[in-house]
């Protein structure tokens, strides 16, 4: 074998090895979806390349501004909802590239930010907004609460769960519920974050805990396939609630309605339970992969449009969703994209609002899933 | 490519994660204890096809007198001396590229292994999806109340790189290639690294091993810990079938000799080559002294 052959034999082997090695050294890309959000009037959507919030007219579509914490992303961005609470806007926002995580304030109507305010992680929930305080949770497990106007730390708040903390906090009637990572589900003095009580459920929970006004129950889905109905006052678990469980994890919150709640799973079905046995009810569950008998999941909560349940599914191959109007268990109309919805859809009035991964935001008619106006974030600029 | 990845999914990723996931639930929640008892059996499972390699570098190392003569022989015409080469070495029913090739069988187990770490330690929302979309429904139920995993070791974040972490994690690149070549060292004893098939081995099982450092870099810190546990047990298992001389490193080792395409290597019986190679043979003599004398002669006649 002559020296150049040799060269030549150890530089393709070179390559090969530097092909597989460079395969398993590849950074993983942004690994959430867009936030979507719809208050007075604007929809609050992350969408473009590279990513801002877009504020966009609830009606027609148009793009009336839009919101940068950073004047150039460098790393893996990770943005939370936005949520509206007084005359501001708040939205959480990370940039592993340039060790940028926190809180954001910002003008709706100018796109100027006001303050900011820090997390020692990621921030994946939307924050919460009551009383002129905004909580806002991060990866770590800490639960912050900050002046709304001026960002400043409230004096004397403290809180961590021992796992991140990826839904929303509840707060309701001066009382504060928090799901975590960690398998619990604590209520918060509102004042300093002392734990009130603490309840350990089966399964890690996303998803944040809804209040039952009338039955003053909290339920809360969770990893393990669960739905825990839990007493607002203590704590403590319902009795005699026992829903039989999806078959793959429950990610998102409980729809609960007059007579019914409903439950979507990563196991593509969609659920409607009891309220006080957790039994399923005739019809269900919902099976979104059913007619094309293909394996899907759905992320997204259900959202009620009049009559109908709102579920979006996601296929497991190849990525395409379907949003799906339900009633009674039975397939009303159904809207389908190439593109994947793992967002929350939004229902305002007569108008279902929607999400892609990619930032593609899509109006469908409540009634007849029709589409309506679309819109998506600029891309290079 | 669908249809690969598809393949891939199903007949690498998800029974590697599912192992792991499952071995997980049995270690009282310590990722890294599943990636070592993991790292175990695979290498048992592997060693059908990785114990004839090894016996076959102790081959090569008893081999290694009858290819000096045959450089010595053949040096000047390389050709030939790769023909001889290749003969000798399938006569004795061995392969120059023995060190290599378990290497190279082992690439899909290593991108299984790091999808599956990847998959499993995932901390952010759509990897969890992903994690939940690959575990096998019947262990759903024991598995799910176990998310999100603890991917935590001596403070060490196994799904992160040593890029992010920072610290004393940058010793794992040097780990991984550190027991990668004392491994291929093992396995692949040097021929004379001048010429042939044994040169480009040679070139190969030095290269390789420090682009293994370099890469993990990138790594997730858990592939690391697969990678050095994992070569780990192939220098035990070495050991045990060809002895422990290869660990010798500091023997006849030259910066020189590293990246010339073969560092010097002892012998069974423990001698240098380099110094054999130094003290002339009789014959050698012999045709020096007779070839000086036939240069003398053509001067005479000018």
């Amino acid at each position: 074998m002559t020296q150049r052959s040799r060269m030549i034999g150890v530089a393709f082997a070179l390559l090969f090895l530097g092909v597989f090695l460079s395969a398993c050294g590849a950074s993983p890309v942004s690994e959430s979806w867009p936030g979507l959000t719809v208050e007075g009037g604007m929809v609050y959507v992350i969408s473009g390349l590279p990513q801002k919030v877009y504020m966009v007219d609830a009606e027609t579509g148009q793009q009336q501004g839009s919101f940068s914490p950073v004047s150039e992303s460098r790393g893996v961005l990770l943005w939370s909802p936005v949520t509206v609470g007084g005359d501001l806007a708040y939205v959480g926002f990370g940039d592993s590239g340039q060790g940028v995580s926190g809180l954001y304030a910002f003008d709706p109507e100018t796109g100027q930010e006001r303050w900011n305010a820090p997390a020692e992680s990621t921030i994946i929930a939307a924050p919460a907004y009551a009383d002129d305080v905004v909580y806002y949770a991060d990866s770590d497990g800490h639960l912050y609460a900050v002046d709304a106007e001026t960002g400043a730390p409230k004096p004397g708040w403290s809180f961590e769960a021992d796992s991140a903390i990826w839904a929303s906090p509840l707060v309701v009637e001066g009382r504060i519920y928090v799901s975590g990572m960690d398998h619990c589900v604590y209520r918060l003095a509102p004042e300093t974050g002392e734990v009130i009580w603490k309840t350990k459920v089966g399964g890690a929970m996303a998803a944040q805990p809804i209040l039952d006004d009338a039955r003053d129950v909290l339920y809360v889905g969770a990893f393990n396939g669960q739905v825990y109905a839990l007493k607002a006052d203590s704590g403590e678990l319902l009795e005699g609630f026992d829903f039989e469980g999806a078959d793959n994890w429950i990610w998102s919150e409980v729809l609960v309605t007059g007579d019914a709640l409903y439950v979507t799973a990563l196991d593509g079905m969609l659920y409607a339970l009891d309220p006080a046995s957790g039994a399923v009810l005739p019809g269900y569950p919902y099976d979104s992969g059913g007619n094309a008998e293909k394996a899907t999941l759905i992320r997204a909560a259900p959202v009620q449009a009049g009559d109908n349940i709102i579920a979006a599914a996601v296929g497991v191959a190849d990525e395409s969703s379907e949003v799906t109007a339900v009633r009674d268990g039975l397939q009303q109309w159904t809207w389908n994209t190439d593109r994947s919805v793992y967002t929350n859809p939004v229902v305002v009035g007569d108008t279902i609002y929607v999400v892609t991964r990619d930032g593609q935001l899509q109006t469908l008619n409540a009634e007849t899933g029709v589409a309506g106006w679309s819109f998506a974030g600029s891309t290079g600029d | 490519m669908d249809l690969i990845g598809d393949l891939f999914n199903t007949a690498i990723l998800q029974p590697m994660l599912n192992a792991l996931l499952w071995l997980y639930t049995l270690l009282a929640g310590q990722f890294w204890l599943a990636i070592i008892v993991f790292t175990i059996i695979v290498r048992l499972a592997m060693t059908p096809l990785m114990l004839p390699q090894q016996r076959s570098a102790k081959k090569m190392q008893e081999l290694q007198p009858r290819l000096k003569e045959l450089q010595k022989k053949y040096g000047k015409d390389r050709e030939k001396l790769s023909q001889e080469q290749m003969k000798l070495y399938r006569e004795a029913g061995v392969n120059p590229l023995g060190g290599c090739l378990p290497m190279l069988v082992q690439f899909p187990i290593w991108i299984g292994l790091y999808r599956s770490i990847i998959v499993a330690l995932g901390y952010q929302p759509l990897q969890l999806v992903d994690l939940s979309q690959n575990i096998y429904a019947f262990l759903n139920s024991i598995i799910s109340p176990q998310v999100p995993l603890n991917r935590y070791f001596l403070g060490m974040d196994l799904a992160l790189t040593p890029q992010l972490l920072g610290g004393l994690t940058y010793a794992l690149p040097i780990l991984v290639a550190g027991t990668s070549w004392l491994q291929t060292r093992m396995t692949t004893p040097s021929t004379s690294g001048d010429g042939g098939a044994g040169g480009m081995s040679q070139s190969m099982t030095m290269m390789m091993p420090l682009m293994f450092g370099f890469f993990s870099l990138s790594f997730a810190t858990g592939l690391s810990f697969y990678f050095i546990i994992s070569n780990v047990i192939g220098i035990v298992t070495q050991g045990f079938i060809s002895g422990w001389q290869g660990l010798k490193f500091w023997e006849g080792f030259s910066l020189t000799n590293l990246f010339a395409g073969g560092a010097k290597a002892t012998t069974s019986e423990g001698t240098s080559t380099k110094q054999a190679e130094a003290q002339p043979t009789a014959s050698q003599k012999g045709t020096q002294s007779g070839s000086s004398k036939r240069k003398k002669k053509r001067r005479r006649k000018r």
